[in-house]
């Protein structure tokens, strides 16, 4: 009677606590209600509200335009569900600005994942627990807390990438045309938009089909058993084969542009998927052990000393349940190798793993002495608290990326809306276009000569017919070889022959009179 | 498994996600028709003019800097804590021309590492080689410096040790300029040198 009542205890305790989670994170959007979105990898969430800026601007929905490497404009990376919703909501609801729409749909695609987690845990014994305390560590995550303010696609990603995972699992249960119907619209939806993010879920539905089939192996060769494995697999087939729809079709409209073709997919593989190298060295192991447990649950010491109470304490499936967890959040690492390196935010499509095995653990010691689960899961709170307050908090509060609000501020008020502005020193970043509200045309500092020479040859057709309304030199790379100083100075000169220079910053911008028209 | 989901439970759900996915496809595909799209503001920051960093238009003229060696000493401690990286649109190397009339837009980024902090009162330092004049700016626009921070221990003091800085220099005689930075801690002076050099030139 006791223990029950402790038991019913905790679950309020749970139910409170998610409760703040909510609010916490809700907290964390309001902060940042007003701040512009170049907080933390300003350059991704600037591509990403680029693209709705224009769509909402008569730009195309399907081969939308990312106008800032010049003529066509298109440069579709990611399926767009996200970039729809926000244009819907901005194009809806006036009061909000762009930015504030971004991060409030990423926010609610990050509690909407709350939904397919239910599904999940509803079918394992004390899943109801397990649901609450993932869902509660979830929220005040730091990763998580943060970047689902961001203008982001990658909430959008998990929500479809564990809903397909809790379709799989409701349609292994009671296999129907629906269900079959919902796990693969939401795995090509989850691909589509963030393979990245997919791979571990897509791994996660392979891991519970073998299990399925283990659980199964005196029976699974009954025709209706086979049929529910092949109708399963083939919502995989299905999810990469719209992936491999959508990358074809993109990559077609990249080739198009002086510079897209170096967004393809092939020409990304080594950019993606990195080296043997970079797995084996020290860095690599320093995220996968320290940076990003950190970032998921305030200290490498959770996963830690779960992992030793895992391999004392748990019985069989629990601790065959947590290293799947724990592999599941190892593999997008080792898929998508230079981009966890490079990107921290990636880890927000794995983290949640670690997530779910921390909360195996604390379920179970909850399960056993609900009081000191309580005050752990409590523990655990505090040091996520505080490595949101360490590791994210200032980036959210303080400004960043004056120098680009600068160029834009002077951009937006000196050139025409109908203008191109080209810069150089600035990489291909969406930035300034975004916030000055222009096209672009960003040379990167990767740029060989000879595409130099193209541009100065060819300028209209990468402009699009478009005049050029502004010139932006910023401290660059191409005056430190010969050959490219050449063919830059060359190109500057063309481009900025009857304009004006004007120091903004510590860059020049040209403007005047056209150059391009 | 949990028995308590049961197979009419997990068919229900199967419709009712696929219901979700056929009504939010229908929502955003029929925005297009209720939604005026063109009306839609983007309400960026970008939309109200930034201030520029600009020092006043006349550069306040400093008296040469004429110190004993000792006082030199007592007064000013050289430092290698900061870095004047760049210069109108171009990275800052050692000398760099620069017609007399062009505004100056230097970058870089100043912190204290006694105190793991940014200095509050910094200005650059023109002086003339020929020793005869010297002007000061102070450093009044700070900003965002996460590759700083990194690259010093992540200190949290060192977020914003970026600097940048808008000089006129219209009223200052062509010649070759010494650049540097000077800036106070406490009551003690520092100066940080890179060994940059500007020579203004006259305006043909």
């Amino acid at each position: 009677m006791k223990a029950t009542s402790t038991i019913t205890a905790n679950a309020q305790i749970e139910w409170t606590l998610l409760v703040l989670g909510v609010i916490y994170s809700l907290a964390q959007l309001i902060l940042s209600w007003n701040n512009p979105i170049l907080d933390q990898h300003a350059f991704r969430q600037t591509q990403t509200a680029i693209s709705v800026y224009w769509m909402i601007n008569g730009g195309d929905w399907l081969a939308y335009q990312t106008p800032v490497l010049g003529a066509p404009w298109t440069l579709p990376l990611e399926f767009p569900l996200y970039q729809w919703v926000v244009a819907t909501l901005v194009g809806t609801i006036k009061y909000f600005t762009l930015d504030q729409a971004g991060r409030l749909v990423s926010e609610g695609f990050m509690l909407a994942c709350i939904w397919p987690l239910w599904r999940i845990a509803s079918h394992y014994q004390n899943g109801r627990s397990l649901f609450r305390i993932a869902v509660i560590l979830l929220l005040f995550s730091p990763i998580y807390a943060f970047w689902s303010r961001s203008f982001m696609i990658e909430s959008t990603a998990l929500f479809f990438s564990i809903w397909f995972v809790a379709a799989l699992i409701d349609f292994n249960k009671k296999a129907t045309s629906f269900g079959f119907l919902e796990s693969s619209t939401a795995g090509a939806l989850a691909a589509c938009i963030k393979i990245t993010t997919f791979v571990g879920f897509s791994f996660a539905g392979a891991f519970f089909m073998l299990y399925t089939i283990y659980t199964e192996r005196n029976m699974f060769l009954s025709v209706r058993h086979l049929t529910r494995y092949a109708l399963a697999l083939g919502s995989m087939i299905i999810s990469l084969t719209a992936l491999m729809a959508w990358l074809h079709f993109g990559d077609s409209l990249k080739s198009e542009s002086l510079f897209g073709s170096m967004f393809t997919a092939e020409a990304l593989n080594s950019w993606n998927f990195g080296t043997l190298n970079q797995r084996m060295s020290p860095a690599f192991w320093q995220v996968v052990l320290s940076r990003a447990p950190t970032e998921a649950v305030g200290t490498w010491g959770i996963p830690l000393v779960c992992s030793l109470y895992a391999v004392i304490k748990l019985h069989k499936w629990r601790l065959i349940s947590y290293f799947a967890l724990l592999i599941l959040y190892l593999l997008p690492l080792m898929v998508f190798t230079n981009l966890h390196l490079i990107h921290h935010y990636y880890q927000y499509a794995n983290s949640i793993f670690l997530i779910c095995a921390i909360s195996l653990v604390l379920s179970d010691i909850a399960s056993k002495h609900p009081k000191v689960g309580a005050i752990l899961l409590v523990l655990i709170i505090s040091f996520e608290v505080y490595g949101y307050s360490k590791y994210f908090y200032n980036d959210q509060m303080q400004p960043n990326r004056e120098l680009q609000l600068l160029l834009a501020s002077y951009v937006r008020t000196n050139v025409a809306s109908d203008q191109v502005v080209i810069s150089f020193g600035l990489s291909w970043s969406s930035e300034v276009p975004y916030y000055a509200e222009r096209r672009a045309l960003f040379v990167p500092d990767s740029a060989p000569p000879t595409t130099l020479d193209e541009l100065s040859s060819n300028l209209s057709k990468y402009t699009g017919g478009l005049p050029v309304g502004a010139v932006i030199v910023c401290p660059n790379h191409f005056v430190d070889n010969t050959s490219t100083k050449i063919a830059f100075e060359e190109l500057v000169n063309k481009l900025t022959k009857d304009m004006r220079p004007r120091t903004v910053g510590y860059c020049k911008v040209y403007a005047g009179s056209s150059a391009g028209s | 498994m949990n028995p308590v989901v049961s197979e009419s439970t997990s068919a229900s759900r199967g419709k009712l996600g696929t219901a979700v996915m056929v009504i939010g496809s229908l929502l955003i595909a029929s925005s297009h028709s209720f939604v005026d799209f063109n009306q839609a503001t983007s309400g960026t920051p970008a939309r109200d003019p930034q201030p520029l960093p600009r020092n006043q238009a006349t550069l306040p003229k400093d008296k040469p800097i004429t110190l004993t060696p000792i006082l030199a000493r007592a007064a000013f401690h050289p430092s290698d804590s900061c870095l004047l990286g760049y210069l109108n649109g171009a990275n800052y190397g050692m000398d760099l021309p620069i017609d007399q009339g062009v505004t100056i837009g230097l970058g870089g980024w100043i912190i204290d590492r006694m105190n793991k902090d940014v200095p509050r009162l910094a200005w650059i330092i023109l002086s003339r080689e020929d020793g005869v004049d010297s002007y000061q700016a102070p450093i009044t626009f700070w900003t965002s410096s996460p590759d700083v921070r990194e690259a010093w221990g992540g200190a949290k003091g060192y977020a914003r040790a970026g600097f940048i800085s808008n000089i006129e220099i219209d009223h200052m005689p062509i010649g070759r300029y010494h650049v540097y930075v000077k800036y106070k801690v406490g009551s003690d002076f520092y100066t940080c040198d890179n060994g940059r050099y500007l020579t203004i030139e006259s305006q043909i």
